[in-house]
């Protein structure tokens, strides 16, 4: 045997029976205490010094172990002429290497094999074609989060809006017990359960592309321009995923390695147009832009993404200023990813989102459900969730109503602040919000808004839906994400660019047509 | 090594001009050929086209090193994307069990990319060989 194993032999020996001397006195003193503590512990922790553990057992007067456990402390130390805490750490790494060695087996990576991941970083990190295989990547993991999934979340949304539904709607129980539960907890419940199927796939892929180290070359080949807005490379990921939908989007800013880009990401996110917002462009387009459809909503996704440029440059120097850190760039090799790995990374990630954002949505759906059947005139009953002269007369009209000077300028009505409101539910809902309150139906709307609209007040209305408040899901992430403070900040940001662009929008109008 | 260059130039012909057809088809607002040979939409085009660049691109290289890097992504993604269309089948089929239409179930099993997904199979197992031995 080697003399530095003899020595780490002996040393091992040697900490253990200190540990165990020290164990034995802690025992003696906590049996007169009548004290349940796990001995063991507590000697590891005097050995090291913890100051917490040598406070508390003053204060319960056990100064006779404090002193003895630092005798054996001392005596340790003088005869290996080392610190405990060095010590103690030598142990621990001596017993996981040990462990490690039993049980991990490792694969001796062949020269080839490197030689061949340098070889795919050539193509995957060429300008063009690197540009061109993460776009399609970015397509296919589009595809299988958007695309897919539709037959399942179009199930689960038929299973809540139709069977379960009904099945409250229809109960016996009193009016306002069944449209609660209905209206607003199951509402609320479905919204959060339809994200499910997205979220999974979009993680999967997520995962699946980290734990190859494919993400490492995206962000590679991004940083540069990324650099330019004080964001890592790997910031474009959550930005384009936000195109798709705003939440999984917000979630997987989790890649980004600080809390700085974190932050500056997601303030960028929400003018990301989702794609919840298409429905919205659609009808207005239908009706006031029927023939350049494709550019009118082109250049409402181009004023969400040249906000979002601004804002990441205007935070990046107001309120991240100085914080920008150098990007040490790690090219891991390429690795053929485990299932469970990335099946367990996965579901942490959708399991977060539904504890945590999920709670939030229900809660607010319960709030503003309260503030759709009443009004100054006190209960007005269920049905005003779906007749419009009743609904103008709940606190959500009156709320509207009290906001419709602010949205004078903009030559909009009560009716499509509501909508605005609703939409802070879901973006899906604005249509069918405007046709309940136009009391025309969904196909229907386009003639009745072409008579209360003229295009220009139409597409400042487009604007402000890409700028204003996301979604609550969205909202409920981004507090998950980074904090109530700073989604407050949010918000409010967004309130307020919003509606200064469609000021502006309507000013540079008005002075062309 | 010669009927894997061939192969390779074979598969990469065949997506960009699948591509092809369907820009042309779609900005002629004609139908030339028959439809499930050609990609589902605009995205997919794309996906098409890098492919297509990649394995030509394995061709143009065939005696440079970048050459089996190349072909190797265009493999991987060739392959993914038959899944892609298989997984979206097999989900979509809860539809098409209800509506059920022989029709639609064939035509899904016909998609070109299921077909030059299959195609690239052997050449992802001859790529494999290469790299692991």
């Amino acid at each position: 045997m080697k003399n530095e194993e003899l020595f780490e032999k002996l040393n091992k020996l040697k900490v253990e029976e200190a540990i165990e001397k020290i164990s034995k006195i802690i025992d003696s003193s906590m049996r007169k205490l009548d004290l349940r503590v796990d001995s063991r512990w507590l000697a590891i922790r005097l050995l090291e010094d913890d100051n917490d553990v040598v406070e508390k057992l003053k204060s319960r007067g056990l100064e006779s172990v404090i002193r003895e456990s630092k005798r054996i402390k001392d005596e340790l130390e003088a005869r290996f002429n080392k610190s405990v805490e060095v010590l103690m750490i030598e142990k621990r790494y001596h017993y996981i290497l040990s462990l490690s060695k039993k049980y991990i087996k490792r694969k001796q990576a062949r020269e080839s094999l490197t030689i061949f991941t340098n070889k795919l970083d050539k193509v995957l990190t060429h300008p063009i074609i690197g540009l061109m295989i993460f776009v399609s990547m970015l397509y296919l993991l589009f595809k299988l989060s958007f695309d897919i999934v539709t037959p399942l979340t179009g199930l689960i949304e038929t299973f809540f809006s139709h069977y379960v539904y009904n099945l409250f709607k229809t109960s016996l129980l009193p009016e306002i017990i069944s449209s609660l539960l209905a209206d607003a907890v199951l509402n609320g419940v479905g919204i959060v359960l339809i994200f499910i199927p997205n979220l999974l796939f979009l993680f999967l892929g997520i995962s699946f592309l980290e734990d190859t180290g494919y993400l490492a070359r995206v962000a590679f080949l991004f940083d540069k321009w990324m650099s330019k807005l004080g964001l890592s490379g790997r910031a474009v990921i959550p930005l384009l995923i936000g195109f798709g939908c705003n939440v999984p989007a917000t979630m997987s800013t989790r890649v980004l390695g600080t809390d700085r880009d974190r932050r500056l990401t997601v303030f960028m996110i929400p003018f990301m147009s989702c794609s919840a917002r298409l429905p919205i462009y659609l009808l207005f387009t239908l009706a006031f832009f029927k023939e350049n459809q494709i550019i009118v909503i082109l250049s409402i996704y181009f004023i969400g993404v040249v906000t979002a440029i601004i804002t990441a440059i205007l935070f990046n120097n107001l309120l991240f200023k100085g914080q920008t850190v150098g990007y040490v760039m790690d090219m891991p090799p390429y690795l053929v990813p485990s299932a469970i790995s990335v099946l367990i990374k996965s579901w942490e990630r959708v399991k977060s989102f539904l504890i945590r954002a999920g709670t939030i949505i229900v809660s607010l759906m319960v709030v503003i459900w309260v503030l759709s059947i009443t009004g100054p005139e006190g209960y007005l009953g269920a049905e005003a969730l779906s007749n419009p002269e009743l609904l103008s007369r709940s606190w959500i009209a009156l709320f509207s109503k009290l906001l419709e000077p602010l949205f004078k300028p903009f030559n909009w009505d009560w009716r499509i602040t509501a909508s605005l409101m609703f939409g802070f539910i879901a973006k899906e809902v604005v249509v069918s919000s405007l046709a309940v309150l136009y009391g025309a139906g969904e196909q229907g709307l386009p003639s009745v808004l072409l008579s209360s609209f003229t295009p220009l007040t139409a597409y400042s209305l487009m604007a402000f839906t890409v700028l204003y408040t996301p979604c609550m899901a969205t909202v409920a992430t981004i507090k998950t994400e980074i904090g109530l403070k700073y989604t407050l900040l949010i918000v409010s940001y967004q309130l307020i660019i919003a509606y200064t662009i469609t000021c502006v929008i309507l000013l540079i109008g008005g002075l062309i047509t | 090594m010669k009927i894997m260059t061939r192969y390779t130039l074979l598969l990469g012909t065949a997506y960009i001009v699948s591509s092809l057809i369907y820009l042309i088809e779609s900005m002629a607002r004609v139908k030339i050929s028959v439809p499930q040979l050609l990609p589902s939409d605009v995205g997919m085009v794309f996906y098409f086209m890098t492919v297509g660049v990649l394995y030509n691109y394995a061709w143009i290289k065939s005696r440079e090193e970048v050459s089996n890097a190349s072909l190797f992504i265009a493999l991987l993604m060739s392959v993914a994307i038959m899944l892609v269309e298989v997984v979206d089948f097999i989900i979509s089929s809860i539809d098409l069990l209800i509506s059920s239409t022989r029709a639609e179930i064939i035509y899904n099993i016909m998609r070109i990319e299921v077909i030059l997904g299959i195609l690239s199979i052997p050449l992802l197992l001859k790529m494999r060989k290469v790299i692991y031995e």
